[in-house]
């Protein structure tokens, strides 16, 4: 369970992101501009917020009120961003093992090893990332926020840049892995096709804030509608 | 005939071990960390670049000098003075050449897209590692054109280094100061030939670098 609360200010933008997500995958929806990339930032601990707290499973990872501050190693969580951002001065395999926490060199290579077969890009591993296409960077980039035994996903606008085949696989993959690892999972996005696919749970983004109540599948139903009705 | 180029080579490639290490780590901290006093590191890291190279040996001079605490400091460990010797030279085109691998290292980590860092950050990278293991590599065309940049602005030198460690043939007379002198000596021969020689290690290294950089790409 992630329990956020905060707000958090750039500039002249002004962000209110208040939610619960559970286990599965919880999709945030709207438009771009309203904060939900900001809303990941604060999550994973790369920027702070302004006032607020944000809990995952019980342990406070932000708490503005009490000082407490857990440093982004201490969060575990996964990311992938909307660019593959794989280092392109190492392999495949190198990308992933640099993730992998404990272990020897070599134990961290095997591991690497198993994370790209669970997303099917073993057969990648000795390539440097320019050598891949833009799905097949992003099944990288998606073993490689797993490799840090992850306890929740965040992925923002992961698949954006790919055409749609290669989305709705890389779609079924990351419902598949969600459900088999049973991981709490935020999912940005402002595709209203993807939303309704993947959302086990939807919350709703408009410019500077982020959550509310999040929906249910009626509540998805009933968006689906309305966006197919424009 | 050859002690310059023997002298000259051990200067710049000690000079160029000193600037590579502290340019790109300056050029680290001026592009990434905030701390205090920053604006003037930033200021005081760059004047050399504007200063009259003998104006900067002047003050070289002053600091190092037998009399100053440095100066003492370094005869009482060393047991002789830095300057007019080849680590007084060293000193000189280190703290002439240090600016501009700075300034080319500080642009190349600014221009490091940070995202790459939030990543390392992500996945639990201590900061030392995400410098190391990402920032740097991302960097590290502009941080070798700094590099080359400083060895050849610490192998052409001649005002600093003639005001910190002298002209003493054989001591510290390297390349460029060795020229002057056959000049002012008329030994027209013997400074076109010096010339060359330093023009073709400029140009040797010039081409290495642009080589590396393309092998990298």
């Amino acid at each position: 369970m992630l329990e956020v609360d905060v707000t958090h200010r750039i500039g002249e933008f002004d962000l209110r992101a208040e939610f619960a997500a559970d286990r599965g995958i919880t999709v945030l929806f709207g438009p771009s501009g309203a904060g939900k990339s900001l809303t990941l930032r604060l999550i994973a601990g790369i920027d702070r917020p302004l006032t607020g707290s944000i809990r995952l499973n019980g342990e406070t990872l932000v708490d503005t009120s009490t000082g407490e501050w857990a440093s982004p190693r201490e969060r575990r969580v996964g990311m992938v961003f909307q660019d593959s951002l794989l280092l392109p001065h190492r392999t495949v395999l190198q990308n992933v093992a640099l993730a992998v926490r404990d272990g020897t060199r070599d134990d961290r290579r095997r591991s690497a090893g198993r994370w790209l077969d669970e997303v099917e890009a073993g057969e990648w591993a000795d390539r440097r990332p320019h050598q891949l296409s833009g799905g097949q960077a992003q099944r990288v980039a998606l073993a490689r926020a797993l490799a840090g035994e992850p306890r929740a996903l965040l992925l923002d606008e992961p698949f954006n840049s790919l055409d749609q085949t290669v989305r709705r696989r890389l779609r079924l993959l990351v419902r598949d892995i969600v459900q088999r690892r049973q991981l709490p999972t935020l999912f940005v996005t402002h595709d209203p096709g993807e939303a309704t696919e993947l959302a086990d749970d939807l919350l709703l983004a408009a410019p500077g804030r982020v959550g509310g109540d999040a929906g249910d599948r009626d509540g998805i139903a009933a968006l689906a509608r309305l966006l197919s009705d424009d | 005939m050859w002690d310059p180029l023997w002298l000259t080579l051990r200067v710049t490639a000690a000079a160029t071990l000193i600037v590579g290490v502290t340019g790109i780590g300056f050029g680290y901290l001026l592009a990434r960390a905030r701390f205090p006093g920053r604006a003037l590191l930033d200021v005081l890291a760059s004047a050399p670049i504007v200063m009259p190279p003998t104006v900067l040996g002047y003050y070289l001079l002053v600091v190092l000098g037998r009399r100053s605490p440095i100066g003492r400091a370094w005869e009482a460990v060393f047991g002789s003075p830095l300057v007019f010797t080849w680590q007084g030279a060293v000193v000189a085109a280190s703290v002439a050449s240090f600016p501009f691998c700075l300034r080319a290292a500080r642009a190349a980590i600014e221009s490091v897209d940070r995202r790459y860092e939030a990543v390392g950050q992500v996945m639990g990278l201590p900061g030392w590692r995400v410098a190391a293991q990402i920032t740097l590599p991302l960097a590290r065309r502009g941080l070798l054109a700094g590099v080359a940049l400083g060895f050849a602005r610490a192998l052409g030198d001649f005002g600093t280094t003639v005001m910190v460690a002298g002209n003493i043939p054989g001591r510290t007379q390297t390349m460029p100061i060795a020229v002057y002198d056959a000049v002012q000596a008329f030994d027209y021969d013997r400074a076109g030939t010096l010339a060359f020689v330093l023009l073709g290690i400029a140009v040797t290294v010039l081409l290495l670098v642009r080589r590396l950089e393309r092998s990298n790409s």
